[in-house]
Protein backbone atom coordinates (compact mmCIF):
# COMPACT_ATOMS: atom_id res chain seq x y z
CA UNK A 1 0.00 0.00 0.00
CA UNK A 2 1.57 3.33 -0.98
CA UNK A 3 2.31 5.60 1.94
CA UNK A 4 1.36 9.24 1.66
CA UNK A 5 4.35 11.24 2.75
CA UNK A 6 2.56 14.53 2.41
CA UNK A 7 0.45 14.26 5.57
CA UNK A 8 0.40 17.40 7.69
CA UNK A 9 2.65 17.25 10.70
CA UNK A 10 0.99 16.15 13.90
CA UNK A 11 -1.73 14.26 12.04
CA UNK A 12 -2.39 10.57 12.65
CA UNK A 13 0.28 8.60 10.89
CA UNK A 14 0.06 5.28 9.21
CA UNK A 15 -0.52 4.04 5.70
CA UNK A 16 -3.01 5.88 3.55
CA UNK A 17 -4.87 4.50 0.57
CA UNK A 18 -4.32 6.04 -2.83
CA UNK A 19 -5.49 5.54 -6.38
CA UNK A 20 -8.06 2.89 -7.18
CA UNK A 21 -8.03 1.41 -3.68
CA UNK A 22 -9.06 4.78 -2.26
CA UNK A 23 -11.58 5.34 -5.06
CA UNK A 24 -13.35 2.03 -4.37
CA UNK A 25 -13.54 2.82 -0.66
CA UNK A 26 -14.78 6.35 -1.33
CA UNK A 27 -17.51 5.16 -3.68
CA UNK A 28 -18.72 2.70 -1.02
CA UNK A 29 -18.44 5.29 1.76
CA UNK A 30 -20.38 7.80 -0.35
CA UNK A 31 -17.98 10.77 -0.21
CA UNK A 32 -17.35 11.29 -3.90
CA UNK A 33 -18.70 14.46 -5.47
CA UNK A 34 -21.09 14.09 -8.37
CA UNK A 35 -18.74 13.77 -11.32
CA UNK A 36 -16.20 11.57 -9.57
CA UNK A 37 -19.08 9.40 -8.39
CA UNK A 38 -20.49 9.01 -11.90
CA UNK A 39 -17.10 8.10 -13.28
CA UNK A 40 -16.55 5.53 -10.53
CA UNK A 41 -20.02 4.05 -11.10
CA UNK A 42 -19.20 3.64 -14.79
CA UNK A 43 -16.02 1.82 -13.87
CA UNK A 44 -18.00 -0.50 -11.64
CA UNK A 45 -20.16 -1.36 -14.63
CA UNK A 46 -17.20 -2.40 -16.76
CA UNK A 47 -14.45 -3.57 -14.38
CA UNK A 48 -15.31 -6.68 -12.34
CA UNK A 49 -12.21 -6.30 -10.15
CA UNK A 50 -13.08 -2.73 -9.26
CA UNK A 51 -16.66 -3.75 -8.61
CA UNK A 52 -15.53 -6.52 -6.28
CA UNK A 53 -13.37 -4.07 -4.35
CA UNK A 54 -16.29 -1.67 -3.94
CA UNK A 55 -18.51 -4.54 -2.79
CA UNK A 56 -15.94 -5.56 -0.18
CA UNK A 57 -16.06 -2.07 1.29
CA UNK A 58 -19.86 -2.02 1.17
CA UNK A 59 -19.96 -5.24 3.17
CA UNK A 60 -17.42 -3.94 5.65
CA UNK A 61 -19.33 -0.71 6.24
CA UNK A 62 -22.85 -2.13 6.21
CA UNK A 63 -22.97 -3.03 9.93
CA UNK A 64 -22.81 0.71 10.64
CA UNK A 65 -26.44 0.88 9.53
CA UNK A 66 -27.36 -1.00 12.68
CA UNK A 67 -26.79 2.37 14.33
CA UNK A 68 -29.65 4.03 12.54
CA UNK A 69 -32.91 3.80 14.48
CA UNK A 70 -35.78 2.59 12.28
CA UNK A 71 -38.31 5.15 11.11
CA UNK A 72 -41.70 3.88 9.94
CA UNK A 73 -42.41 5.00 6.37
CA UNK A 74 -45.83 6.50 5.65
CA UNK A 75 -48.66 3.97 5.33
CA UNK A 76 -49.29 4.87 1.68
CA UNK A 77 -45.82 3.97 0.51
CA UNK A 78 -46.54 0.28 0.09
CA UNK A 79 -49.55 1.01 -2.12
CA UNK A 80 -47.36 3.10 -4.40
CA UNK A 81 -44.76 0.33 -4.62
CA UNK A 82 -47.42 -2.28 -5.19
CA UNK A 83 -48.95 -0.27 -8.04
CA UNK A 84 -45.56 0.11 -9.70
CA UNK A 85 -44.62 -3.54 -9.41
CA UNK A 86 -47.99 -5.05 -10.27
CA UNK A 87 -48.07 -7.58 -13.13
CA UNK A 88 -49.00 -6.01 -16.44
CA UNK A 89 -52.45 -7.55 -16.60
CA UNK A 90 -53.38 -7.09 -12.95
CA UNK A 91 -56.17 -4.61 -12.16
CA UNK A 92 -53.73 -2.33 -10.33
CA UNK A 93 -51.61 -1.95 -13.45
CA UNK A 94 -54.57 -1.55 -15.74
CA UNK A 95 -55.65 1.41 -13.64
CA UNK A 96 -52.37 3.24 -14.30
CA UNK A 97 -52.45 6.12 -16.76
CA UNK A 98 -52.09 4.99 -20.35
CA UNK A 99 -48.86 6.93 -20.77
CA UNK A 100 -47.13 4.90 -18.08
CA UNK A 101 -44.09 3.49 -19.81
CA UNK A 102 -40.94 1.64 -19.00
CA UNK A 103 -38.98 4.88 -19.13
CA UNK A 104 -41.32 6.63 -16.77
CA UNK A 105 -41.36 3.77 -14.33
CA UNK A 106 -37.63 4.10 -13.88
CA UNK A 107 -36.44 5.63 -10.70
CA UNK A 108 -34.39 8.21 -12.53
CA UNK A 109 -37.21 9.73 -14.41
CA UNK A 110 -39.59 10.24 -11.54
CA UNK A 111 -39.84 13.76 -10.24
CA UNK A 112 -39.19 15.27 -13.61
CA UNK A 113 -41.81 16.60 -15.98
CA UNK A 114 -43.18 13.57 -17.77
CA UNK A 115 -45.61 15.03 -20.21
CA UNK A 116 -44.24 13.28 -23.27
CA UNK A 117 -46.44 10.90 -25.21
CA UNK A 118 -45.28 7.32 -25.16
CA UNK A 119 -43.89 6.27 -28.51
CA UNK A 120 -43.89 2.52 -28.63
CA UNK A 121 -40.85 1.09 -30.40
CA UNK A 122 -39.89 4.50 -31.70
CA UNK A 123 -36.69 4.31 -33.68
CA UNK A 124 -34.21 7.08 -34.11
CA UNK A 125 -31.25 7.15 -36.40
CA UNK A 126 -27.98 8.74 -35.43
CA UNK A 127 -26.26 9.77 -38.61
CA UNK A 128 -22.51 9.50 -38.61
CA UNK A 129 -20.20 10.11 -41.54
CA UNK A 130 -19.26 6.80 -43.08
CA UNK A 131 -15.69 5.89 -42.16
CA UNK A 132 -15.04 4.52 -45.64
CA UNK A 133 -16.65 4.82 -49.07
CA UNK A 134 -19.77 2.73 -49.35
CA UNK A 135 -19.33 -0.76 -50.70
CA UNK A 136 -21.97 -1.87 -53.16
CA UNK A 137 -25.05 -2.27 -50.96
CA UNK A 138 -26.45 -5.23 -52.91
CA UNK A 139 -23.36 -7.24 -52.04
CA UNK A 140 -23.42 -6.12 -48.44
CA UNK A 141 -26.80 -7.76 -47.92
CA UNK A 142 -25.19 -11.16 -48.14
CA UNK A 143 -22.45 -10.52 -45.59
CA UNK A 144 -22.51 -7.15 -43.89
CA UNK A 145 -19.13 -6.69 -42.18
CA UNK A 146 -19.24 -6.60 -38.40
CA UNK A 147 -22.64 -5.18 -37.72
CA UNK A 148 -22.62 -4.45 -33.98
CA UNK A 149 -25.50 -4.48 -31.56
CA UNK A 150 -25.99 -3.69 -27.88
CA UNK A 151 -28.92 -3.99 -25.54
CA UNK A 152 -28.88 -1.05 -23.15
CA UNK A 153 -30.47 -1.83 -19.81
CA UNK A 154 -31.07 0.08 -16.61
CA UNK A 155 -29.20 -0.76 -13.44
CA UNK A 156 -32.05 -3.04 -12.45
CA UNK A 157 -31.84 -4.96 -15.73
CA UNK A 158 -34.85 -3.35 -17.36
CA UNK A 159 -34.12 -3.15 -21.11
CA UNK A 160 -34.39 0.43 -22.35
CA UNK A 161 -32.78 0.67 -25.75
CA UNK A 162 -31.44 -1.53 -28.48
CA UNK A 163 -28.51 -0.10 -30.44
CA UNK A 164 -27.26 -1.30 -33.81
CA UNK A 165 -24.11 0.06 -35.43
CA UNK A 166 -23.71 -0.33 -39.17
CA UNK A 167 -20.08 0.37 -40.10
CA UNK A 168 -20.91 0.47 -43.81
CA UNK A 169 -23.32 3.31 -43.40
CA UNK A 170 -21.61 4.76 -40.33
CA UNK A 171 -24.87 4.95 -38.45
CA UNK A 172 -26.11 3.92 -35.05
CA UNK A 173 -29.78 3.10 -34.86
CA UNK A 174 -31.30 3.24 -31.41
CA UNK A 175 -34.66 1.64 -30.82
CA UNK A 176 -36.31 2.85 -27.65
CA UNK A 177 -39.07 1.17 -25.72
CA UNK A 178 -40.66 4.58 -25.35
CA UNK A 179 -39.77 8.22 -25.48
CA UNK A 180 -39.78 10.86 -22.83
CA UNK A 181 -40.02 14.59 -22.55
CA UNK A 182 -38.76 16.78 -19.78
CA UNK A 183 -37.55 20.31 -19.58
CA UNK A 184 -34.30 20.03 -17.66
CA UNK A 185 -32.34 17.04 -18.86
CA UNK A 186 -31.39 15.35 -22.11
CA UNK A 187 -30.06 11.83 -22.67
CA UNK A 188 -26.49 11.68 -23.95
CA UNK A 189 -24.92 8.61 -25.55
CA UNK A 190 -21.38 7.56 -24.63
CA UNK A 191 -19.00 4.89 -25.82
CA UNK A 192 -16.42 3.46 -23.44
CA UNK A 193 -13.54 1.31 -24.62
CA UNK A 194 -11.67 -0.69 -22.00
CA UNK A 195 -10.27 1.68 -19.42
CA UNK A 196 -10.56 4.73 -21.67
CA UNK A 197 -12.63 7.67 -20.54
CA UNK A 198 -16.21 7.76 -21.87
CA UNK A 199 -16.40 9.46 -25.25
CA UNK A 200 -19.54 11.31 -26.22
CA UNK A 201 -21.47 10.15 -29.27
CA UNK A 202 -23.77 13.09 -28.82
CA UNK A 203 -26.98 14.16 -27.22
CA UNK A 204 -29.95 12.00 -28.15
CA UNK A 205 -33.19 13.67 -29.04
CA UNK A 206 -35.59 10.78 -28.89
CA UNK A 207 -37.76 10.62 -31.95
CA UNK A 208 -35.43 12.78 -34.08
CA UNK A 209 -32.32 11.91 -36.10
CA UNK A 210 -29.14 13.33 -34.64
CA UNK A 211 -26.02 13.97 -36.67
CA UNK A 212 -22.79 13.11 -34.90
CA UNK A 213 -19.23 14.25 -35.53
CA UNK A 214 -16.61 12.08 -37.18
CA UNK A 215 -15.01 11.32 -33.83
CA UNK A 216 -18.29 9.74 -32.79
CA UNK A 217 -17.49 6.66 -34.86
CA UNK A 218 -14.17 6.12 -33.08
CA UNK A 219 -14.27 3.47 -30.42
CA UNK A 220 -17.55 1.95 -31.58
CA UNK A 221 -16.29 -1.62 -31.79
CA UNK A 222 -16.94 -5.03 -30.27
CA UNK A 223 -16.56 -5.12 -26.50
CA UNK A 224 -17.01 -1.38 -26.11
CA UNK A 225 -19.75 -0.22 -23.76
CA UNK A 226 -22.54 2.11 -24.77
CA UNK A 227 -24.02 4.16 -21.96
CA UNK A 228 -26.74 6.78 -21.71
CA UNK A 229 -26.58 9.49 -19.05
CA UNK A 230 -28.93 12.34 -18.29
CA UNK A 231 -27.29 15.69 -18.83
CA UNK A 232 -28.18 19.37 -18.75
CA UNK A 233 -29.66 20.81 -21.94
CA UNK A 234 -27.01 20.92 -24.62
CA UNK A 235 -25.11 17.98 -23.20
CA UNK A 236 -22.49 17.46 -20.53
CA UNK A 237 -20.65 20.69 -19.80
CA UNK A 238 -17.45 18.80 -18.94
CA UNK A 239 -17.16 16.30 -21.78
CA UNK A 240 -17.69 13.49 -19.29
CA UNK A 241 -20.95 12.10 -17.88
CA UNK A 242 -22.19 14.31 -15.06
CA UNK A 243 -25.74 13.05 -14.59
CA UNK A 244 -27.18 9.67 -13.66
CA UNK A 245 -26.23 6.80 -15.95
CA UNK A 246 -29.59 5.32 -16.88
CA UNK A 247 -28.61 2.56 -19.26
CA UNK A 248 -25.55 0.58 -20.26
CA UNK A 249 -24.86 -2.26 -22.68
CA UNK A 250 -21.92 -4.04 -24.37
CA UNK A 251 -21.48 -3.93 -28.14
CA UNK A 252 -21.06 -7.31 -29.77
CA UNK A 253 -21.06 -8.56 -33.35
CA UNK A 254 -24.46 -9.60 -34.62
CA UNK B 1 -36.73 -11.02 14.28
CA UNK B 2 -35.67 -11.11 10.69
CA UNK B 3 -32.62 -13.23 10.24
CA UNK B 4 -30.59 -13.14 7.07
CA UNK B 5 -31.79 -16.61 6.09
CA UNK B 6 -35.46 -15.62 6.40
CA UNK B 7 -34.92 -12.45 4.38
CA UNK B 8 -33.02 -14.38 1.72
CA UNK B 9 -35.88 -16.88 1.50
CA UNK B 10 -38.38 -14.05 1.06
CA UNK B 11 -36.25 -12.53 -1.71
CA UNK B 12 -36.08 -15.89 -3.47
CA UNK B 13 -39.87 -16.14 -3.38
CA UNK B 14 -40.21 -12.55 -4.58
CA UNK B 15 -37.94 -13.40 -7.50
CA UNK B 16 -40.50 -16.05 -8.46
CA UNK B 17 -43.24 -13.43 -8.42
CA UNK B 18 -44.56 -14.10 -4.92
CA UNK B 19 -46.09 -10.77 -3.98
CA UNK B 20 -47.03 -11.89 -0.48
CA UNK B 21 -43.39 -12.68 0.24
CA UNK B 22 -42.36 -9.33 -1.21
CA UNK B 23 -44.84 -7.58 1.07
CA UNK B 24 -43.43 -9.50 4.01
CA UNK B 25 -39.92 -8.45 2.98
CA UNK B 26 -41.09 -4.84 2.79
CA UNK B 27 -42.70 -5.02 6.21
CA UNK B 28 -39.53 -6.37 7.76
CA UNK B 29 -37.08 -4.01 6.09
CA UNK B 30 -38.82 -0.74 5.19
CA UNK B 31 -38.42 1.05 8.54
CA UNK B 32 -34.68 0.41 8.42
CA UNK B 33 -34.35 1.45 4.77
CA UNK B 34 -36.50 4.53 5.26
CA UNK B 35 -34.35 5.56 8.23
CA UNK B 36 -31.09 5.09 6.32
CA UNK B 37 -32.39 7.09 3.35
CA UNK B 38 -33.94 9.80 5.54
CA UNK B 39 -30.67 10.22 7.41
CA UNK B 40 -28.89 10.92 4.13
CA UNK B 41 -31.55 13.09 2.48
CA UNK B 42 -32.93 14.81 5.57
CA UNK B 43 -36.36 15.33 4.05
CA UNK B 44 -39.28 12.92 4.26
CA UNK B 45 -40.79 13.57 0.83
CA UNK B 46 -37.49 12.91 -0.92
CA UNK B 47 -36.86 9.87 1.26
CA UNK B 48 -40.28 8.43 0.38
CA UNK B 49 -39.57 8.84 -3.35
CA UNK B 50 -36.22 7.13 -3.03
CA UNK B 51 -37.50 4.26 -0.88
CA UNK B 52 -40.26 3.65 -3.41
CA UNK B 53 -37.65 3.46 -6.18
CA UNK B 54 -35.53 1.15 -4.07
CA UNK B 55 -38.30 -1.41 -3.51
CA UNK B 56 -39.28 -1.36 -7.17
CA UNK B 57 -35.64 -2.13 -7.94
CA UNK B 58 -35.55 -4.90 -5.32
CA UNK B 59 -38.64 -6.48 -6.86
CA UNK B 60 -37.10 -6.42 -10.34
CA UNK B 61 -33.63 -7.51 -9.26
CA UNK B 62 -34.60 -10.06 -6.63
CA UNK B 63 -33.40 -12.89 -8.85
CA UNK B 64 -29.95 -11.31 -8.97
CA UNK B 65 -29.52 -11.42 -5.21
CA UNK B 66 -26.62 -13.74 -4.43
CA UNK B 67 -26.33 -14.75 -0.80
CA UNK B 68 -22.73 -15.81 -1.30
CA UNK B 69 -21.75 -12.22 -2.15
CA UNK B 70 -23.80 -10.19 0.33
CA UNK B 71 -26.38 -10.60 3.06
CA UNK B 72 -29.92 -9.57 2.10
CA UNK B 73 -29.81 -6.49 4.29
CA UNK B 74 -26.40 -5.39 3.01
CA UNK B 75 -27.68 -5.81 -0.52
CA UNK B 76 -30.83 -3.79 0.09
CA UNK B 77 -29.24 -1.04 2.18
CA UNK B 78 -26.50 -0.67 -0.42
CA UNK B 79 -29.12 -0.11 -3.12
CA UNK B 80 -30.87 2.37 -0.82
CA UNK B 81 -27.71 4.29 0.09
CA UNK B 82 -26.66 4.47 -3.55
CA UNK B 83 -30.01 5.86 -4.64
CA UNK B 84 -30.13 8.31 -1.75
CA UNK B 85 -26.62 9.63 -2.44
CA UNK B 86 -27.34 9.87 -6.18
CA UNK B 87 -30.40 11.92 -5.31
CA UNK B 88 -28.42 14.08 -2.89
CA UNK B 89 -25.72 14.76 -5.48
CA UNK B 90 -28.28 15.75 -8.09
CA UNK B 91 -29.58 18.47 -5.80
CA UNK B 92 -27.73 21.73 -5.59
CA UNK B 93 -28.19 22.41 -1.92
CA UNK B 94 -28.30 20.15 1.05
CA UNK B 95 -31.11 20.69 3.55
CA UNK B 96 -30.00 21.59 7.06
CA UNK B 97 -29.81 19.33 10.08
CA UNK B 98 -30.75 15.93 8.68
CA UNK B 99 -29.57 14.14 11.80
CA UNK B 100 -31.97 16.02 14.02
CA UNK B 101 -34.83 15.41 11.63
CA UNK B 102 -34.12 11.73 11.57
CA UNK B 103 -33.93 11.60 15.34
CA UNK B 104 -37.19 13.48 15.82
CA UNK B 105 -39.28 11.07 13.83
CA UNK B 106 -37.64 7.89 15.06
CA UNK B 107 -40.02 5.00 15.28
CA UNK B 108 -39.99 2.74 18.28
CA UNK B 109 -40.53 -0.53 16.42
CA UNK B 110 -38.05 -3.08 17.80
CA UNK B 111 -36.29 -3.70 14.50
CA UNK B 112 -33.06 -1.87 15.15
CA UNK B 113 -30.89 -4.88 15.67
CA UNK B 114 -32.97 -7.36 13.76
CA UNK B 115 -31.67 -6.22 10.40
CA UNK B 116 -28.03 -5.96 11.18
CA UNK B 117 -26.11 -8.68 9.38
CA UNK B 118 -25.31 -10.24 12.67
CA UNK B 119 -25.14 -8.89 16.16
CA UNK B 120 -21.50 -9.84 16.14
CA UNK B 121 -20.75 -7.74 13.08
CA UNK B 122 -22.39 -4.70 14.58
CA UNK B 123 -20.58 -5.09 17.87
CA UNK B 124 -17.30 -5.51 16.03
CA UNK B 125 -17.71 -2.45 13.85
CA UNK B 126 -18.46 -0.27 16.85
CA UNK B 127 -15.62 -1.65 18.89
CA UNK B 128 -13.31 -0.94 15.99
CA UNK B 129 -14.65 2.61 15.54
CA UNK B 130 -14.15 3.23 19.25
CA UNK B 131 -10.49 2.27 18.88
CA UNK B 132 -9.88 4.91 16.20
CA UNK B 133 -8.85 8.43 17.03
CA UNK B 134 -12.09 10.31 17.74
CA UNK B 135 -11.69 12.73 14.84
CA UNK B 136 -11.10 9.86 12.43
CA UNK B 137 -14.16 7.99 13.69
CA UNK B 138 -16.32 11.13 13.62
CA UNK B 139 -15.28 11.91 10.03
CA UNK B 140 -16.05 8.36 8.86
CA UNK B 141 -19.44 8.41 10.56
CA UNK B 142 -20.40 11.78 9.05
CA UNK B 143 -19.42 10.65 5.57
CA UNK B 144 -21.30 7.37 5.86
CA UNK B 145 -24.48 8.51 7.57
CA UNK B 146 -24.98 11.90 5.99
CA UNK B 147 -23.63 11.28 2.50
CA UNK B 148 -21.37 14.33 2.75
CA UNK B 149 -18.48 14.85 0.35
CA UNK B 150 -15.02 15.55 1.73
CA UNK B 151 -15.42 19.16 0.67
CA UNK B 152 -18.77 19.58 2.42
CA UNK B 153 -17.63 17.97 5.64
CA UNK B 154 -14.35 19.92 5.62
CA UNK B 155 -16.26 23.19 5.20
CA UNK B 156 -18.72 22.28 7.94
CA UNK B 157 -16.06 21.29 10.44
CA UNK B 158 -13.55 23.98 9.48
CA UNK B 159 -10.83 21.48 8.59
CA UNK B 160 -8.66 21.54 5.45
CA UNK B 161 -9.94 19.06 2.85
CA UNK B 162 -6.57 17.30 2.64
CA UNK B 163 -6.50 16.77 6.38
CA UNK B 164 -10.02 15.41 6.47
CA UNK B 165 -9.34 13.10 3.55
CA UNK B 166 -6.27 11.81 5.35
CA UNK B 167 -8.25 11.15 8.55
CA UNK B 168 -10.87 9.17 6.64
CA UNK B 169 -8.42 7.19 4.50
CA UNK B 170 -6.11 6.29 7.35
CA UNK B 171 -8.95 5.68 9.79
CA UNK B 172 -10.89 3.41 7.48
CA UNK B 173 -7.78 1.39 6.67
CA UNK B 174 -7.23 0.80 10.38
CA UNK B 175 -10.90 -0.07 10.63
CA UNK B 176 -10.60 -2.67 7.89
CA UNK B 177 -7.49 -4.23 9.40
CA UNK B 178 -9.16 -4.42 12.80
CA UNK B 179 -12.34 -5.90 11.30
CA UNK B 180 -10.26 -8.56 9.62
CA UNK B 181 -8.63 -9.38 12.96
CA UNK B 182 -12.09 -9.50 14.56
CA UNK B 183 -13.24 -11.93 11.90
CA UNK B 184 -10.35 -14.24 12.78
CA UNK B 185 -11.19 -14.37 16.45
Amino acid sequence: MPVNTGAPQGEPQGPEMTGDAALAMELALGVLAREERRAAQLRMAREPAFRAEVERWQALLAPLDGDTAPVAPPAGLWAAIEAETAPALAPAAAALPAKQSIWESLAFWRGMALAGPALAAGALVLLMPAPAPLVAPQVAVAAPPSLLAARLAAEDGTPLLAATYDPLRGTVVLTAAATRDDADLVPQLWVIEGSEKPRSLGVITLGQPVALGVSGALGVRPGAILAVSLEPLGGSPTGQPTGPVVATGVLSPV
Amino acid sequence: MSGAAELAALLAKAADGDRVAFRDFYDRTSAKLFAVVLRILGERGEAEDVVQEVYVTIWRKAAEFDSTRASPITWTTTIARNRAIDRLRSKKLRPAAPLDDAGMVADSAPLADALVDSARGAVAVHRVLAELEPKQAAAIRSCYFEGLTYEELAARDGVPVGTLKSWVRRGILKMRDAMEREACR
